[in-house]
Formats: structure tokens, C-alpha cells, sequence
């Protein structure tokens, strides 16, 4: 049980280091002056990422069977009314849900750094501050609306409640694909590289 | 033959400020050119637009006439390009680096910058004075073999017989007909250097001349020629 805690713990550390790091390539000129289109760009730094987050999970679930083995086959068990396909969905939306976390805050970076451009030097931090705020509660409020329609339209189907656990993979996988075509927009229009010097 | 870089028109504004205005400027293959100007004239925001680091939304800059940003990246190499590394590595895994990413990036002639530039392979970044990692920032823009060269105050915090031996280098290194365009406060440095300058002031080129006409026909240096423009300031 304590090697799936801190599991769960380093996962999180993880999740954060990397969100870091994917931030950082956007406005880097050592990144951004890479001959690359910006779409490669992006999807090379979201699946770096991505694979990172499998990797390090992998290796999660391997150190807590050593480190436990009885207690890990116990929590398998608990585990043992589900269907393969429940299962594999259930590990999709655990390995995809940060990669939609990390989009959605390069969306957030992305459209402050945009906007901040059009904004006077010498507000500069309050206004990012404001921005981020703004943004923040703005695609909230979008993000509702979005998965409020999309329950209303799953609930005129009639569906059981499995097909509701496998429409909010599709809904997850849907949104990451929406917010990362808006993030490549932004990054091959607006967002420039930040030079230290800048 | 037709120019390298071609830039029309190229207006450029950020945080409400205009830095640029209708800027025109054509530069032919196999020159050394001096950009010339005061602080904050606009000659780094120039680079960094030519380089692809700021976005030109007009396409107003086309180097061997491509204005895909992709395309001119891999066409110019940039001082700015260096730094920003996770860590503190040493200067051997920086040149393993470029050498996966840029396709024309040579490891034997980085090398060779390295030795010229008296830097060893093993030294880790966070231990290179402000002096050493501008070295290692002209041994990496020169090791790639490509059509343009953005050296942007490459001299800053180096010493005269170090600035010696960088002007050499960029002589020795560059391909023959490569354009490296160099910006820098201190004139008298690069005067020799330079096959033309370009001077930019109030927001656009406001003289391109051949650094043979200002010696020969003007009758001036090169520095005489740039203060001149700022006569009425001085």
C-alpha cells in the first residue's frame, strides 16, 4: 500500500516537472529555432511527454509489485468485476488525462503570452496576472458548457452507464485534440520566442 | 545571381511600441555586413525576425527567396539559438546536441572552434566566465554550415586578443558564400571585418554602403561614417 502511495505522490511531482518543461519549449529560442513547422514542434513536445508519463508509469506499477507483491495481487483482486475493455479504457484515461492537464495549461501560457504582446511593457506582470485569471475562469466556463451539452446529448440516448464511462474517454480524447489545434494556431501565429534578454 | 535575404516593407510592433517601420533591406551571398545602430534601435528585434525567433506575419522576409519560417530556420543560424539548456551539461554533450538536431551542424569544425577558442570538450557550462560562453555560443553558430550567419554582439564581455582570434574564426569557418551579418556598439572592432554596413535608425535602414565606397570614395572609416548619422545627437 505505501509503494502505491508514493507512486501516486512522484506521479504527481512528475506531472508538474513536465508540465514545466513542456512550457518552457514554447517560448525558448533554443526550441522555437529548431527548423521545424510549429505543428511538429508541438506534437514532438506533447508525445515526449506523453511517453515520459507511460514510461514512468510502467515503472510505478513494476516497483510496487516488487516492493509488495502480496498486497498488489490483493488490490488486482479488488479490482475483479470489471470487463478487459473497462479496464483498458480506465488505464487510457489515467495515461490521457495529464496529457490534457498539460494542454490546457499551454493554452492558458499561450494565450497570456499572446495577449501580452498587445499589452504595455510596464503592466506587464499585472496584466499576466489578470490574464491568467480571466482565461482561467473563461475556459472553465467553456469547459462546463462544452461537457453540460455533451451529457445533455448522451442523456437524449438513452445510454446504460458503461457507455457513459466510455463516452468521457472519447469526450477527454476529443477535447485534447480541440485545445492542442488551438495551441498550434497560436503557436504558428502569435506566440514568439522569449529571449532572456527581452 | 539573385540576393540571399530579402526583406520588404517589414514593419514590426510589440507592447504597443513600433520598432521597426517599412524596413527594406537586400543582402548578397559571400558578404560580411556590419548592422549598425544605437540601443534599442532595433537591430537584435531585425535578427530575431530574420531568424524566425518573432513571428513577420506579412512574409516580408524571404532568405533564397523562402518565407516559410520552417524553411529560413534552416537556412540561418542565430547566436540566440545557444543557452537554455536543462542542467548543467558539458560543452561536449552541447555539441552532440546541435549535431542530432541540425542537419548541417559539424562536429569536426565545432571541435576545431573549441580548440581555436581555447574551450575544452569536458567544461560544464556553469563554470564558463561571461567571456568563455560567448566563445562557445560563435563555436556553435559556426559549426552549421548554412547560408546565413546572425552574430549578435558576439564580442560583448570578450577580451581583444580572444575578439582576435573570434574574427578569425568567422573568416576561416565561414562557407564561401555564406552572409554574415553582425551587429555590434563597438565599430572600431569589426571596421576590418566588414565588405558593407547597414544602418539602421528610426525604425529603418537608413544607409547600406559598401565598406570599400565609405573608405575610397567618401574619404572616411567606417565609425566617422556611422557617428556621422548620429552628428546632431552627439
Amino acid at each position: 500500500m505505501f509503494s502505491f502511495s508514493f507512486g501516486v505522490l512522484a506521479s504527481l511531482v512528475l506531472a508538474v516537472i513536465l508540465a514545466v518543461k513542456q512550457e518552457r519549449v514554447w517560448t525558448a529560442p533554443l526550441y522555437r529555432l529548431l527548423p521545424l513547422s510549429e505543428t511538429k514542434l508541438y506534437i514532438g513536445n506533447v508525445l515526449t511527454n506523453f511517453f515520459s508519463w507511460i514510461y514512468f508509469e510502467i515503472l510505478v506499477v513494476l516497483l510496487a509489485f516488487i516492493m509488495g507483491p502480496t498486497s498488489f495481487v490483493k488490490i488486482l483482486q479488488t479490482m475483479n468485476n470489471g470487463s478487459f475493455l473497462e479496464y483498458a479504457v480506465g488505464a487510457g484515461i489515467i495515461l490521457i488525462f495529464p496529457t490534457f492537464i498539460w494542454c490546457s495549461v499551454s493554452l492558458v501560457h499561450l494565450l497570456t503570452n499572446t495577449f501580452s504582446d498587445f499589452l504595455p511593457i510596464n503592466i506587464q506582470r499585472i496584466s499576466r496576472v489578470v490574464l491568467i485569471i480571466v482565461l482561467v475562469y473563461g475556459l472553465g466556463k467553456i469547459s462546463n458548457l462544452a461537457t453540460n451539452s455533451f451529457t445533455m446529448i448522451f442523456a437524449s440516448s438513452q445510454a446504460t452507464s458503461d457507455a457513459s464511462f466510455y463516452l468521457s474517454f472519447i469526450y477527454l480524447i476529443l477535447t485534447t485534440i480541440v485545445v492542442s489545434i488551438i495551441n498550434i494556431y497560436l503557436l504558428k501565429n502569435w506566440v514568439q520566442a522569449t529571449p532572456k534578454t527581452a | 545571381m539573385a540576393n540571399l535575404l530579402t526583406i520588404n516593407h517589414l514593419s514590426y510592433s510589440r507592447n504597443l511600441q513600433l520598432i521597426l517601420k517599412d524596413l527594406n533591406l537586400e543582402l548578397p551571398y559571400g558578404q560580411i555586413v556590419g548592422l549598425l545602430g544605437t540601443n534599442g534601435a532595433g537591430k537584435t528585434t531585425l535578427m530575431r525576425l530574420i531568424a524566425g525567433n518573432y513571428i513577420d506575419r506579412k512574409n516580408s522576409i524571404s532568405i533564397n527567396t523562402e518565407t516559410n519560417s520552417a524553411v529560413r530556420k534552416s537556412l540561418v543560424s542565430f547566436t540566440e539559438q545557444v543557452g537554455g539548456w536543462s542542467g548543467h551539461p558539458r560543452i561536449f554533450k552541447i555539441g552532440n546536441f546541435y549535431d542530432a538536431l541540425y542537419e548541417d551542424f559539424n562536429l569536426t569544425t565545432f571541435n576545431q572552434l573549441l580548440s581555436n577558442l581555447n574551450l575544452s570538450p569536458d567544461q560544464r557550462v556553469n563554470q564558463l566566465s561571461k567571456g568563455n560562453f560567448r566563445k562557445l555560443v560563435i563555436a556553435v553558430t559556426l559549426a552549421r554550415q548554412t547560408d546565413l550567419y546572425l552574430l549578435d554582439e558576439p564580442f560583448d564581455g570578450i577580451d581583444s586578443m580572444t575578439r582576435k582570434k573570434i574574427i578569425s574564426s568567422i573568416i576561416q569557418w565561414k562557407p564561401e558564400n555564406a552572409t554574415v551579418l553582425v551587429s555590434d556598439h563597438h565599430v572600431g572592432d569589426i571596421a576590418n571585418l566588414l565588405d558593407q554596413v547597414v544602418i539602421i535608425k528610426d525604425q529603418h535602414v537608413a544607409a547600406q554602403e559598401a565598406a570599400d565606397t565609405i573608405r575610397e570614395t567618401l574619404g572616411k572609416d567606417i565609425e566617422t561614417y556611422y557617428e556621422d548619422f548620429y552628428r546632431e545627437e552627439l
